[in-house]
């Protein structure tokens, strides 16, 4: 499910971050004004639990493999959809920091593909509705397995238009599109059946830890509309932006969106040859070539000046 | 201020699953004296702590500290006279920098940065971690942490210093620090503790608990005395 | 933690982020522009005393997950690009070697950030820059209490191995038992630690802080690494040397 750096052009991680950051300038503010004084400490220590989890396998009825949880419902259920979504936001960051699980600019995707998707989108539309109030563990265990299938096929739906969007993979859609869906109908069946498991044990044991809506004690008059309006600005604007770099077919948005912005593109071509529109393959091997000589040498003479001054 | 006294009127506690931790004590501790609490595990002792600056309020009777008695409303107030220090001091660091833990309360407070700069040098130097400010508290030895743990909480210039706990889990020559530093400090000490020769050192007084009632009170060596008897 | 005066956390992070977007909008037909923006953790990282050949192994670790991605494009795109020496090579197997360089160049940069301020100090410069401070204070906590939870996992798995005789896969019924003890214990000590905060006087936010200075060294780093990576990305070093280097016979 994690995409990866390689996998994303520049206008996809730019409008994908924009829109993440933007979710997590709302999901702050909301989460500002749960007045639940505990919160801040409980999510904390919530998203350290969600790490450790991960680290525990489980093994998959009938298969012989293991697999591990990711979460999003999960932390849903028990911590509300908003501060849900910045906790395992905050998980998808330091892995990505630590592990590399995916990338820095590949982030926006998939806080989008993981995070959103199941927190603000599965968890609302699916979850709640088939739980109701906790009362009853059946509708928990249908509730998570559904909407846990629900977010990570919508993912899978996510990767395989940002994927091509970015236009990287040489793949068919439909074929990609097949693949992906196929592999997250599975495997979003075993995360719910996991998050199943797990909530039905907080049920029997410790259930006042369970998220209800009702005792939610959001405070809805204290979100500030004004850094919400803020945030959404920054995001259609992002949205603009990137779907005009997408929409166009150039393979390089960024000269594409400057000859519409200053109706010609002389300013560059007159005085040093620019990254061509039409990619120049005559200089790319000698280009390969000189530019691993140079970064070569780059790395000699650093390492010598800066080595050498350490000691 | 010598009205710093912490009394306990006929105080009782029921946590909200139904068990009763603490049934009708009344003691009184004055300014300055230092304290143990004895008894056996969940026999009442960090429940009684907890009550002394409001994180636990009593279900019946009433707790005092000074002139002010510890509701709701007064719980902040009072939480400023007296300072806790938890038994698992990983529960009490958690900001990035040792520093930063040790300005938490002060900060807290709303003092100025200059006034949490001189609160949190001079806390750090009485416990000797003035060395690692700067370090995150996980790259401290669990001695160290205790000590930044109780640092945290001086800055806070309580005058009412009440422990957890706070010889567990330390090796002999941490313990013989903790107890030189808790020696040094000059207002009210109350402490929860299993260990008898802490008490003795520092506490020439120690109270025994049993079941949430106080069924001791008196000169710790006496006390003491009673506790193993009844041990045995 | 601080690593060299140059680097301080923010400006670190921008760099960051402007040399990962200067990567990113690199065509994929391109790669030779790829390896002229290796100059920055090429350099960086001797400059910061890293060295490059730590990170560069490091950055091995990603390249199965690329390959995998890339792996196709040679099969599906093989039409010619242009010859090399008489061996013709196709623009599958060009825009196969831009996704392996995308990947590495851009995992090195995380590495080289990271490995430079520490985490701690990232969140804090994230905060600084703007970021919101309920996510920063989220990112502090957790990574602050990975440990410890983890830690617990350990233990439980230990004590579950000692009396488990050998089984070492969970079925998925005690796997809930054990997770779910493992949630249990977490929200109780997420309950102590809000009570130690609570009895320091925490009435909801963690106060700030004092404002870390910009110094100017890396105000220097900021800004010189900004200009050499426009310049590596936008001026088209590979067409000059192919004029240089007789290659393309």
């Amino acid at each position: 499910m994690h995409m990866a750096d390689a996998l994303v052009s520049t206008p996809v991680a730019l409008t994908t971050g924009g829109i993440a950051i933007a979710l997590i300038a709302a999901a702050s503010a909301k989460v500002k004004s749960i007045t639940r004084e505990d919160i801040v400490p409980l999510m904390g220590v919530m998203g350290a639990f969600v790490f450790a989890a991960q680290m525990i396998n489980f093994a998959i009825p009938g298969t012989g493999s293991s697999g591990h949880i990711i979460g999003g419902i999960l932390l849903a259920a028990l911590l509300g959809p908003w501060a849900a979504f910045i906790t395992l936001a905050s998980v998808l960051i330091i892995q990505c920091l630590i592990f590399a699980d995916g990338g820095l600019m590949a982030l926006g995707c998939n806080l989008i593909n993981m995070g959103a998707m199941s927190c603000l989108v599965a968890y609302p539309l699916v979850y709640r509705p088939i739980a109701g109030d906790n009362s009853s563990k059946g509708r928990i265990i249908a509730a998570s397995i559904l909407a846990s299938i629900f977010s990570l096929e919508g993912g899978a739906l996510l990767v395989t238009a940002e994927t091509e969007l970015s236009g990287v993979t040489a793949l068919s859609t439909g074929a990609f599109l097949g693949l992906m869906t196929s592999i997250h109908l599975a495997i979003g069946a075993c995360e719910g059946v996991a998050t199943a498991v797990i909530l039905s044990f907080v049920k029997t044991y410790q259930p006042a830890i369970l998220y209800s809506p009702h005792s939610s004690e959001i405070n809805h008059k204290k979100v500030k509309l004004k850094q919400a309006l803020f945030g959404f600005g920054i995001a259609a604007l992002v949205m603009a932006v990137g779907f005009t770099w997408i929409a166009s077919a150039s393979p390089d948005g960024l000269e594409w969106s400057i000859e519409k912005i200053t109706g010609n593109t002389e300013i560059g071509e007159a005085t040093i040859p620019s990254t061509a529109l039409i990619p120049n393959y005559d200089s790319t091997f000698a280009g390969i070539i000189g530019g691993l000589i140079v970064i070569a040498m780059l790395w000699c003479v650093t390492a010598l000046l800066f080595r050498k001054k350490k000691r | 201020m010598s009205h710093h006294y912490i009394k306990f009127s006929n105080v009782s506690y029921t946590y909200p699953d139904a068990t009763k931790a603490l049934d009708d004590v009344s003691l009184m501790i004055s300014h300055g004296e230092r304290v143990a609490l004895l008894g056996l595990n969940g026999s009442g002792k960090s429940t009684l702590l907890l009550q002394m600056n409001g994180l636990l309020l009593p279900s019946s009777g009433e707790v005092n500290v000074g002139d002010v008695p510890v509701t709701e409303k007064t719980a902040s107030i009072v939480r400023r006279t007296v300072g806790m220090v938890f038994q698992n001091p990983d529960d009490m660091l958690f900001m990035p920098t040792v520093y930063d833990d040790v300005a938490f309360g002060p900060r807290n407070m709303q003092l100025p940065e200059n006034e949490v700069a001189r609160r949190v040098e001079n806390s750090l130097s009485a416990v000797g971690l003035e060395n690692q400010a700067g370090k995150a508290s996980f790259q401290l030895s669990g001695g160290q942490r205790r000590c930044a743990a109780v640092a945290s909480v001086l800055s806070m210039e309580p005058d009412i210093l009440v422990l957890d706990e706070p010889s567990a889990n330390l090796d002999p020559l941490a313990r013989r620090n903790l107890l030189r530093i808790l020696s040094s400090f000059t207002h009210t000490i109350v402490l929860a503790t299993h260990d008898f020769e802490l008490a003795k050192k520092l506490c020439p007084r120690s109270i025994l608990l049993e079941e949430g009632k106080v069924i001791a009170d008196g000169e710790t060596e006496k006390v003491i005395e009673i506790f193993e008897n009844k041990i045995l | 933690m601080t690593g060299t005066p140059y680097t301080a956390a923010p400006s670190m992070l921008l760099v960051t982020l402007v040399y990962l977007i200067a990567v990113l909008s690199v065509p994929i037909q391109q790669p030779a522009t790829l390896i002229w923006l290796a100059a920055y953790p090429v350099v960086a990282s001797e400059i910061t005393g890293i060295g490059f050949g730590r990170v560069f192994l490091r950055s091995l670790l990603i390249l199965p997950l690329i390959i995998f991605i890339g792996i196709f494009n040679p099969f599906l795109d093989k039409e010619t690009a242009f010859f090399m020496g008489n061996i013709p090579v196709s623009k599958g197997w060009v825009s196969f070697i831009s996704i392996i360089l995308r990947g590495l160049l851009s995992f090195q940069a995380v590495i080289l950030l990271v490995s430079n301020t520490g985490f701690i100090n990232l969140f804090n410069s994230m905060r600084r820059i703007g970021f919101p401070k309920v996510l920063t204070t989220q990112l502090l906590l957790t990574y602050r209490y990975i440990t410890l939870v983890a830690e617990e996992a350990i233990i439980m798995k230990r004590a579950r191995i000692a009396r488990g005789y050998g089984r070492s896969r969970y079925s998925l019924k005690d796997w809930g038992r054990f997770v779910g003890l493992l949630l249990i214990r977490s929200s109780n000590r997420a309950a102590s630690v809000h009570r130690a905060m609570k009895a320091r006087g925490f009435s909801g936010t963690l106060p700030l802080g004092s404002p870390m200075r910009w110094t100017a060294s890396a105000w220097i780093w900021l800004t010189a690494w900004i200009v050499i990576i426009l310049i590596l990305r936008f001026i088209d070093f590979p067409y000059f040397v192919s004029h240089l280097l007789p290659l393309n016979i």
